[in-house]
């Protein structure tokens, strides 16, 4: 183990020497992060359909036309579904909103002339803010719409409430973000996953072409040392890289973390992940330039189908799904269930198991593939 | 001991080291001459386990190489510079210490003698990128001296260096050998098998062609030594067998302005073993 440690502290001691290394690694995290902050916070938009869980518990005539009306924006993709399943599947962030109809949706509709009017209740994931203000003036129109159909035409009706609508916070059992930073914090974990890997990734074949690999080999240690120290300098380094930007996000930007422990949990098994594919990224490259550009290629299409670069809601829905191959997905997953989410233990299983899984294949493959090609 | 018993070893369909078998015996300086590509690095990286041979049995001291107790008592400087050029001198011994399980005061004290044997103590909180090409070949040898090994395998250990770091090497060599370690010694430079080793072994193509003792290979495989008249400002060789009667005769006969002799080397053994055509 003291062998292990060593190797680690000195591929940490080598990247903290380079500095535009160990740059990209902590420095580009938290300006990717901010920077997108800023810009969250200061402006919405959405184009691409955005799913909507249905649970409409009226199931009359006026309440299916109604959900009719909102698809035909083009603008929503409706699921239906039952309240609870509704409202968990948006609490875990698969989907943008719910809307339930309650019973009595129909029987109540005249009385929008009373400024009684039905009433419905709306509730949206926190970190689709952006697609909030457009939900609701999605379901204002249907309402209306649905006034046309009684009247058969044109209304005057624009100074009426169509429909009550009564937005709930998803996070009722939580504390839910407070500004754009809680959104982004996740993303500058990404980008310190990706620094991180790319970084590691590329030491072996380094200490390789630089004649220390030779050297380390001819050490009287074991051979899976030298991987595990590379690997446990990946741990290190986004755990030490996660702590530091959860420091500077918590007092600076006042980031929401709902569960410290459960943030811990996360940035574990982010680490964990991450050290196992740095270990097959590292085996994969026979040339500084090979095992760069496998690196980054690799880690970006993860960022990119994880959703750590565009949100996974703008993607179609093949791609949403082609997203859960990616590490990176989970990652964001875990580090929002444990700051803003509010998810259970039993919840933040998935995301985290999944993460450890991945980085557990793939140190086991890399290890066998570097005794196969290295010794 | 170091022991090779008819070594192969290829690299794909390239044969680098055919049916090698030689001895070298402890305490000796044992210099392994070829021309670039003769098959002496691979024959260091079977020599340590680095490599595993195709057919054939290295050992050190009766046990395999591979072992890590065996690799405990040797020290290897390789060709390419093996060095971390971010860290300092200390940093790289400090670190290559704890490879051979060196720590605490033991390895405070290894380092501290390392950085003195090679003459490197005032520059030691340098960076080695910040070093000359000769600081870093010592620096590259001190690597191997950490852990006091029996056995060190020094492969070029002279590269690119100029004149008074070579001959600073040279000296750390000759210590290293009257502490009474076995020292093998990869080199195209025939001065530096000359003044250094015990025994030589010349390879090329991965074949051992010859071994011994320098005065056996030329006497072996040399030629004879040379005598060379000027005569009227024309430089000549004399080519008869008594060389001293035939400089008698010029001598008499007004001639010989002056002589020189040119004794056989382990050059001219090297040239006559491995041909005088390029290699590249």
């Amino acid at each position: 183990m003291r062998v292990i440690i060593a190797i680690a502290l000195k591929d940490l001691k080598l990247l903290f020497q380079d500095k535009s290394g160990s740059f990209f690694v902590f420095g580009f995290p938290l300006l990717m992060a901010v920077f997108f902050g800023f810009i969250f916070a200061g402006g919405d938009g959405e184009v691409n359909p955005m799913k909507l869980m249905v649970a409409d518990a009226d199931s009359t005539t006026a309440s299916i036309e109604f959900v009719e009306q909102l698809t035909k924006s083009g603008a929503v993709r409706v699921v239906v579904a039952s309240e609870e399943k509704a409202m968990s599947t948006v609490r875990r962030g698969k989907a943008t909103a719910y809307l339930i109809i309650p019973e009595g949706f129909a029987a109540n509709k005249m009385g929008m002339f009373s400024g009684n009017p039905p009433e419905i209740m709306v509730g949206i994931d926190p970190s689709r803010k952006a697609e909030a203000g457009m939900l609701i003036g999605m379901l204002q129109k249907a309402g209306f719409a649905g006034l046309q159909g009684m009247f058969g035409g044109g209304s005057s009706g624009k100074s009426m409430t169509p429909v009550a609508i009564d937005v709930q916070d998803v996070s009722v059992n939580r504390t839910g973000p407070k500004n754009a930073f809680d959104i982004t914090f996740p993303q500058s974990i990404v980008w310190l996953l990706i620094g991180t890997a790319t970084a590691f990734g590329v030491s072996l074949v380094t200490e390789k072409t630089r004649g220390t690999l030779f050297r380390l080999q001819a050490a009287p240690i074991k051979p899976g040392s030298i991987i595990a120290g590379k690997a446990l300098a990946s741990f290190i380094s986004t755990i030490s890289g996660a702590a530091v930007l959860t420091l500077i996000f918590v007092n600076v930007f006042n980031v929401t973390i709902n569960s410290w422990p459960f943030v811990a949990l996360a940035f574990i098994s982010a680490a964990i992940c991450t050290s196992g594919v740095v270990v097959l990224i590292a085996v994969m490259g026979k040339t500084e330039a090979s095992a760069g550009g496998i690196g980054w290629a690799v880690m970006l299409f993860m960022a990119m189908t994880g959703g750590g670069m565009v949100p996974l809601i703008a993607m179609p829905s093949w791609m949403q799904t082609l997203g859960s191959v990616s590490f990176i997905k989970w990652a964001v997953l875990a580090v929002e269930g444990g700051s803003w989410r509010g998810f259970s233990l039993a919840e933040m299983m998935l995301p985290c198991g999944i993460m450890i899984s991945i980085g557990v294949l793939s140190g086991i493959i890399g290890t066998a593939v570097f005794r196969k090609n290295y010794l | 001991m170091l022991n090779f018993k008819n070594i192969s070893f290829s690299y794909g369909s390239n044969l680098a080291v055919d049916q090698l078998s030689l001895q070298v015996n402890p305490g000796e300086i044992y210099g392994l001459l070829g021309p670039n590509g003769a098959g002496k690095s691979t024959s260091v990286m079977l020599a340590i386990g680095f490599l595993t041979p195709d057919n054939g049995v290295v050992e050190i001291n009766g046990q395999s190489p591979a072992k890590p107790e065996v690799r405990q008592q040797l020290g290897v400087a390789p060709q390419s510079l093996s060095i971390y050029e971010e860290l300092t001198a200390l940093g790289n011994l400090q670190f290559f210490g704890k490879m051979y399980g060196l720590s605490g005061n033991k390895l405070s004290e290894r380092v501290e003698w390392a950085l003195e044997f090679v003459s490197l103590s005032d520059r030691c909180k340098d960076t080695a990128a910040s070093f000359s090409g000769g600081m870093k070949r010592r620096l590259n040898l001190a690597a191997a001296l950490l852990h006091d090994p029996d056995m060190l395998l020094l492969d070029e250990p002279t590269a690119g260096v100029d004149p008074q770091s070579r001959n600073s090497l040279f000296e750390n060599i000759e210590e290293l050998k009257r502490q009474g370690k076995t020292i093998i010694y990869t080199t195209h430079y025939m001065e530096e098998a000359e003044r250094l080793c015990d025994r030589v072994g010349i390879i090329d193509k991965g074949k051992l062609l010859a071994q011994g003792t320098i005065q056996e290979l030329v006497k072996e495989h040399g030629a004879e030594d040379r005598v060379f008249a000027t005569v009227g400002n024309t430089e000549q060789e004399l080519t008869s067998e008594n060389h001293i009667a035939e400089l008698a005769q010029l001598q008499s006969d007004g001639q010989l302005e002056h002589f020189r002799t040119e004794r056989a080397n382990l050059e001219q053994v090297f040239l006559n073993l491995t041909g005088r055509k390029l290699r590249d």
